[in-house]
C-alpha cells in the first residue's frame, strides 16, 4: 500500500509541474493551452539527439532542452496567442491545440515512432523506503517541483513582472494604460511557460519511453485534472493537487492489483478514476481546491 | 452618435436572383459530377467518397455545437463512436435491419448528448471543453472495451444487407443522408431555434434578458448535434462493416473539430468541404507517395493539418466557406461580388468600368 502512495507521489510531482506551466497561461491570458504537453515532448527529443545520439551529458544537454521550450512557447505567443487574444476563448483553445497537433506532426516527420529513452546519471538505484525503491531520478523530479512551485509563488506575490503578469490578465487595457507593454508580458508568460513545460519532459524522459505526443497522450489530461482540482488560478493549488492525482491514480492501479476480477470489466480503471476525480470537481466546486473564481 | 440616428439607414440594395443558363450549366455539372462519381472507377473510389460523405454528416453535427451555438467538444469521436457501436450491437446482436438500427443509433447518440449537455449546463466556456474531453477520453479507453457491447478489442461486426452491399450503393445512402441533412440543417437555422443558438453564441447574457431559455436551447444544440453524430457513426459502422474501439481515438475528435474550423464555423457549404478534404487527405498523399516513391509523404498528414488549421485561425477565419464566398454568392442566384468583404486586403470598389 505505501509503495502505490510513493508511486503516487513520484507522478504527482510531474503532473503537479505540468499543471503549473497551464495555471501560468491560464493566469496569463484565460485560455487553456493544449500545446503545454507537446512543448515537453519536444524537449525530450532535444534531450535524445543530444544525449543519445551525440553523447553530450545529461547535465550538460538539460539547458539546450529548456531553451527548446522557451523557444516554442515563444513562438506559439507570437503567431498563434497573440493574432488570436481578441477572438473567442474557444478559438483560442482551438489554436492551442493545433500548435500540439503540428509539433506532433513534426515529430512524426523527423523522429521515428519507436518508444525512446534518455540515459541519466540519476537514472539506477536511489533509497529503499517501504519496500519500493525511488530512483534518485524520481528524488531530483521532486525536488525540482518543490523548488520551481516555491520560486514561482515567490514571482507572483513579489516581483514587479510577475505582478504585471496578473494585472494583464485582469485587465489589459489598464496595464496599456500604465505603461506597460501588453504584448511583453504575454510573451514573458508564454516563454515561462515552454519552460516549465520542458522542464517537466527533461526531467521525465530518463524515467519513461517516450513517443511522437507523448506527453500529450500521457501527462496533459491528468495534468489538467490538477490544474482544475487546484483551481487553475492557484500555483499552490496546482502543486498539491498534482499530488492529489497522483495519489488517485496510484489508488487505481493498487485497486485493480487488489481487485482483478471485479475491475478486468473496467479497462484502464486508474486513468478512469482521474476522470471521475475531474467531472466531480467540475460539477460540485469548479472553482477548485484554492482557486479564486469559477 | 446623433448624426448616426438622423441617418436613416441605406435601404438595402435589391438584389433580383436570377437563374441564368451559366448558373444551372454550372450547378449541373457539380450535381453531375457528385453523382456520378461513386460509379466511376473501382468500389474503392466509392468507398473514399462514402467516408467523405460521412465525414461531411459529422462535420454538420460539429458545426452545430461550435458554429451556431458558440460551444465546444472535444469528444466528438464518442458520439460518434457511440452511434457507430449502438449499430454495430442492434444489427448483428439484435437482429435489427439497417432501416432500424441506423436511426436508433442516432436517437441513442441524442440521448447521451442531452446528458452531457444537462451537465454542460452548469459549466460555462473553457471548463465545457475539458468535460467533452473527458467524457471521450472515458468513452475511448473504457465504455469502448467492455466487452459485452462492443466486442472489446477485437471489435463488432456491421454486415450490410444485401441491396447495399456494394461500394457505389452504398455510398448513395450516405449521400442521400446527408442531403436530406443540409435541407433540415438549412431549415433549422432559418427556425426560431436557429436564431436562438445563434443569439446563444452572439452574448449568453442578453440572449437570457430577452427572455430566451438557455436550459432548453442549450440541451437542444447538444441533443441535435448528438443526434446527427450518432447517424453518421451509424453509417460510418456499415462502411468499415466492422466496429473497433481503436478507431475512435482523441486525434479523431481533433480532427473533427479541426476539420469544421477549416471549413469555416457556421458555414454549411464551406463545413461539408473541409470534412470532405480532411476524409480525402491521407488518400490525396497516398497517392503523391505512390508518385514520388517517398512513404514519407503518407507522415506529413497531421503536420499539414495542424498548419492548415493555424493559418485559418489567424488569417483567414472563415476558412473555406469565406474563401468560397463570391462563387456560392454567385451560383445562388446573385450577381457576382466585385469585392470580398474583409476577405485580404480590401481593394477600391471600381466605379463603372470593372
Amino acid at each position: 500500500m505505501l509503495t502505490y502512495v510513493i508511486i503516487g507521489l513520484v507522478s504527482g510531482a510531474i503532473y503537479g509541474l505540468a499543471a503549473l506551466g497551464l495555471v501560468i497561461i491560464y493566469k496569463g491570458s484565460r485560455i487553456f493551452n493544449f500545446a503545454q504537453g507537446e512543448f515537453g515532448t519536444m524537449a525530450m527529443y532535444v534531450m535524445f539527439v543530444l544525449v543519445e545520439l551525440k553523447g553530450v551529458p545529461y547535465f550538460a544537454a538539460l539547458p539546450a532542452g529548456l531553451i527548446t521550450g522557451i523557444v516554442l512557447g515563444l513562438l506559439t505567443e507570437r503567431f498563434v496567442a497573440r493574432p488570436l487574444a481578441g477572438a473567442q476563448k474557444v478559438i483560442g483553445l482551438v489554436g492551442t491545440a493545433g500548435v500540439a497537433l503540428l509539433l506532433i506532426g513534426l515529430t512524426l516527420v523527423f523522429a521515428d515512432p519507436k518508444p525512446r529513452s534518455v540515459n541519466s546519471p540519476l537514472v539506477g538505484v536511489g533509497p529503499t523506503i517501504a519496500g519500493y525503491t525511488i530512483s534518485r531520478q524520481q528524488i531530483f523530479a521532486i525536488v525540482v517541483l518543490i523548488a520551481v512551485a516555491a520560486s514561482s509563488a515567490f514571482f507572483f506575490k513579489k516581483t514587479f513582472l510577475g505582478m504585471a503578469i496578473l494585472a494583464n490578465s485582469q485587465d489589459s487595457s489598464a496595464v496599456r494604460i500604465v505603461g506597460a507593454s501588453v504584448n511583453r508580458i504575454s510573451a514573458i508568460t508564454w516563454g515561462i511557460a515552454g519552460f516549465l513545460g520542458a522542464l517537466t519532459g527533461v526531467v521525465l524522459a530518463p524515467d519513461v519511453a517516450f513517443y511522437p505526443g507523448y506527453m500529450t497522450t500521457v501527462v496533459l489530461i491528468p495534468a489538467f485534472t490538477a490544474g482544475i482540482v487546484g483551481g487553475m488560478t492557484s500555483l499552490v493549488g496546482a502543486f498539491v493537487a498534482g499530488q492529489i492525482i497522483g495519489l488517485v491514480e496510484a489508488m487505481g492501479y493498487y485497486l485493480v492489483k487488489q481487485f482483478p476480477d471485479a475491475l478486468q470489466t473496467i479497462p484502464e480503471a486508474p486513468a478512469f478514476l482521474v476522470f471521475v476525480v475531474l467531472v466531480l470537481t467540475l460539477l460540485i466546486r469548479p472553482k477548485g481546491l484554492f482557486g479564486s473564481e469559477a | 452618435m446623433a448624426q448616426a440616428v438622423a441617418a436613416p439607414p441605406a435601404s438595402r440594395p435589391v438584389v433580383t436572383r436570377r437563374l441564368t443558363p451559366s448558373r444551372i450549366i454550372v450547378l449541373g455539372i457539380i450535381a453531375g459530377g457528385v453523382l456520378v462519381y461513386p460509379k466511376l472507377g473501382s468500389g474503392v473510389a466509392a468507398d473514399r467518397f462514402t467516408l467523405a460523405v460521412i465525414y461531411a454528416i459529422v462535420g454538420l453535427s460539429v458545426n452545430i455545437l461550435m458554429g451556431y451555438a458558440g460551444q465546444i467538444s472535444l469528444g466528438h469521436q464518442a458520439f460518434v463512436g457511440v452511434g457507430a457501436f449502438s449499430a454495430a450491437y442492434l444489427t448483428t446482436k439484435g437482429g435489427l435491419p439497417i432501416v432500424l438500427s441506423v436511426p436508433l443509433a442516432a436517437l441513442i447518440g441524442g440521448l447521451i448528448a442531452a446528458l452531457l449537455g444537462l451537465v454542460a449546463l452548469r459549466i460555462q466556456g473553457l471548463y465545457l471543453a475539458l468535460i467533452t474531453l473527458a467524457y471521450g477520453a472515458v468513452a475511448e479507453r473504457t465504455i469502448f472495451g467492455i466487452r459485452e457491447l462492443t466486442g472489446g478489442g477485437g471489435g463488432m461486426p456491421a454486415l450490410r444487407p444485401e441491396f447495399f452491399t456494394s461500394d457505389a450503393s452504398y455510398s448513395y445512402v450516405c449521400l442521400a443522408v446527408l442531403a436530406l441533412l443540409v435541407f433540415v440543417d438549412w431549415r433549422m437555422l432559418r427556425s426560431k431555434f436557429g436564431r436562438a443558438l445563434l443569439a446563444l453564441k452572439s452574448n449568453e447574457n442578453v440572449a437570457a434578458s430577452f427572455g430566451m431559455n438557455l436550459v432548453f436551447y442549450k440541451v437542444g444544440a447538444f441533443v441535435m448535434a448528438g443526434i446527427v453524430a450518432g447517424l453518421a457513426g451509424g453509417l460510418l459502422a456499415f462502411r468499415e462493416q466492422h466496429v473497433v474501439s481503436a478507431d475512435f481515438t482523441f486525434t479523431l475528435a481533433l480532427t473533427f473539430v479541426i476539420m469544421t474550423v477549416i471549413g469555416g464555423l457556421g458555414n454549411r457549404t464551406g463545413v461539408i468541404l473541409g470534412s470532405a478534404f480532411t476524409a480525402y487527405l491521407p488518400f490525396i498523399l497516398n497517392k503523391i507517395s505512390d508518385w514520388t516513391g517517398s512513404s514519407r509523404v503518407i507522415v506529413l498528414r497531421i503536420a499539414i493539418t495542424a498548419i492548415l488549421l493555424l493559418l485559418t485561425l489567424t488569417k483567414t477565419p472563415g476558412g473555406i466557406g469565406q474563401q468560397i464566398h463570391p462563387l456560392t454568392e454567385w451560383l445562388s442566384g446573385k450577381p457576382f461580388p466585385r469585392h470580398n468583404k474583409g476577405h485580404g486586403r480590401k481593394r477600391k470598389v471600381k466605379t463603372e468600368a470593372a
